[in-house]
């Protein structure tokens, strides 16, 4: 639970580890699962979130209190924010090619597979449900972002170490996989109630 | 394919979620009671079915490129409406779901049977599809449900019944209805399903 | 060229259509399901008025110095009690609580529905069940606290955030209850 009248590094510390988007909410977990098989993709997908969570919730809080707020379109808001999302993906991705081909080789691959990535949603429709401000908003997003990212490289990181590691014929694969990440969810689980959050 | 296969392939050959490995996020964030879980289960099957039927219904006057954000705003639609009556009808179920509701919009089984499926078949088996997927999926998700409420709480609620209870002199393992349980017998259950398989064959 | 112009045209207008059709079919939903859901939740509000004032038949709303009490009526017009509404910050966020106080400013009940928290399941969430509000009923000050805080009411195992924070609430509601009503009696 996320409020206005939280410091900001509350809201951080919340959003990284408390209540880790991954490993206790529940999200964005088929890119988890999907790309953490090495380091090296890990990372680059961690940044390609970061960069495009940002954008997008600061865009769809914008449209919220701008336009749909003043307009009594509240009902339109999932169908919006699902749009907003998709356009910007498409968006980022024509700009990185063109400007910034450094950049869009490190992470063009997996602009594509965010649209579907349900935290980028999740995060702009919990910033309203929270009733953020913008700047608050903004840290929060980012924080989250960083903890999926973190999640993300401490899990590849342990799967490589799984990939080498003799394991019975049938835990092999997704079983092994999740059985890890309940032990990683198990200590961030740890970190509750840190700090009265 | 039969329209039989075709009803069936999402309950067992291609379920989503233990073989395909898709819409993993409603499946473990909603499991924590057996009840969560058949009211997201039914959620989605409802969007699934109806979505499925409008894509195939104007597939033939959607024009190629422009078809995902066609299929994202009628999916979205079905996904409101799905929204505002679950808040209706029953709020602590609503309450229970959170912000999982709206998200169904990116349930990847969605969007991916509109995009494999009823985009190019006819209504009658693209709700055949429907069916069957939302079934595998409602099936998993109420299984791992159950599976955690048991051993967690002691109890299986399914439409707000309470089917089973082990009474007080049941010490709940309460780590199975923690974010860590669903991560360990969703593990587990793929593992089962696996043997399952093998042994048919 | 032409063909081009013609194709964006199209595919402007197939969008412009089902976003249309979209947007209509939301409103609808929305306005018939608005309708539903603020009537729940002002009969979810009434029934937890009658579960803790048993007795009373007729409420009124009273503002004292900006707090807002509810008192209770029976059918002799006779007051049975009032009602006053805490919101305490949990385990996960805040419990709202509402409390029916008796004429002699002892705790007739206390109620908590599941969707007044959003505690742990399992076991914040048993704060929402009798065998545990049942122990206020009749208490009043000090005795509203945890047995660990030296007050009588025994904490829900292995939830002892949650049930101090819904006990102290009580408790601090309790002395502001009596603060700005109990002289006015």
């Amino acid at each position: 639970m996320i409020s206005n009248d939280m410091t900001w590094y509350m809201i951080i510390l919340s959003a990284l580890l408390i209540n880790n988007i991954v490993l206790i909410r529940f999200l964005a977990l088929c890119s988890f699962f999907g790309v953490s098989n090495k380091l090296e993709t890990s990372i680059g997908m961690g940044m390609a979130v970061i960069f495009v969570m940002a954008i997008a919730s600061s865009a769809s809080w914008i449209l919220w209190t701008y336009l749909l707020l003043p307009l009594k379109l509240e009902f339109l808001r999932t169908a919006t924010f699902i749009l907003v999302i998709a356009a910007l993906v498409q968006l980022i991705e024509m700009y990185l090619r063109k400007a910034m081909p450094a950049l869009y080789q490190a992470m063009g691959i997996y602009l594509p597979l965010i649209t579907t990535n349900c935290a980028v949603l999740a995060v702009a429709l919990l910033i309203i449900d929270y009733n953020l401000g913008f700047l608050n908003s903004l840290i929060y997003t980012i924080a989250v972002a960083v903890g999926y990212t973190l999640a993300i490289i401490l899990f590849a990181g342990i799967r490589e170490r799984i990939n080498i590691a003799p394991i019975p014929e049938f835990l092999k694969g997704y079983p092994i996989i999740f059985i890890t990440a309940s032990l990683m969810s198990m200590a961030f689980l740890g970190f509750s109630h840190l700090f009265g959050l | 394919m039969n329209r039989w296969q075709v009803f069936t392939n999402g309950i067992l050959k291609e379920n989503p979620v233990l073989i395909l490995v898709i819409g993993l996020c409603p499946t473990l964030a909603v499991s924590g009671s057996a009840n969560d879980a058949f009211g997201m289960g039914l959620a989605a099957t409802f969007v699934l079915i109806a979505s499925n039927i409008l894509i195939s219904a104007v597939r033939k006057w959607t024009p190629d490129q422009i078809r995902i954000p066609i299929f994202i705003i009628i999916i979205s639609t079905f996904v409101t409406i799905v929204d505002y009556t679950m808040h209706a009808a029953d709020p602590v179920l609503y309450a229970n779901l959170g912000v999982f509701v709206p998200l169904i919009v990116v349930n990847c089984i969605i969007l991916g049977r509109a995009e494999a499926f009823a985009y190019k078949n006819d209504v009658f088996s693209s709700i055949l599809d429907g069916i069957g997927m939302g079934i595998g999926f409602t099936l998993t998700v109420t299984t791992l449900g159950a599976v955690r409420e048991i051993i967690g709480n002691g109890t299986v609620t399914l439409l707000n019944y309470e089917l089973l209870n082990l009474g007080e002199g049941f010490k709940p393992a309460l780590i199975f209805i923690l974010p860590p349980g669903a991560f360990l017998v969703m593990g587990f259950l793929m593992a089962f399903n696996r043997l399952l398989i093998k042994r048919k064959g | 060229m032409l063909n081009i112009a013609k194709d964006a045209l199209k595919m402007g207008l197939v969008l412009l259509v089902i976003c249309v059709i979209a947007a209509g079919a939301l409103a609808y939903v929305y306005s018939v399901t608005q309708v539903i859901i603020d009537k729940n939740e002002l009969e979810a509000e009434k029934k937890k008025r009658q579960d803790v004032l048993t007795a009373a038949v007729r409420f009124e709303e009273k503002d004292v110095e900006g707090k807002k009490y509810v008192t209770g009526y029976d059918t002799e017009n006779k007051i049975v009690g009032s009602i006053y509404k805490t919101a305490p910050k949990g385990y996960s966020g805040p419990i709202k609580i509402t409390v029916g106080v008796a004429p002699d400013n002892s705790v007739t009940a206390v109620v908590i529905t599941k969707l007044d928290q959003t505690e742990t399941p399992g076991l914040g969430t048993n704060v929402t069940k009798p065998k545990f509000l049942g122990q206020f009923k009749g208490k009043k000050g000090n005795e509203l606290k945890l047995k660990k805080d030296s007050g009588t009411i025994d904490a829900i195992t292995a939830a002892t955030i949650s049930s101090r924070a819904v006990s102290n609430g009580i408790k601090n509601g309790w002395e502001q209850y009596i603060k700005d009503m109990g002289e006015k009696k």
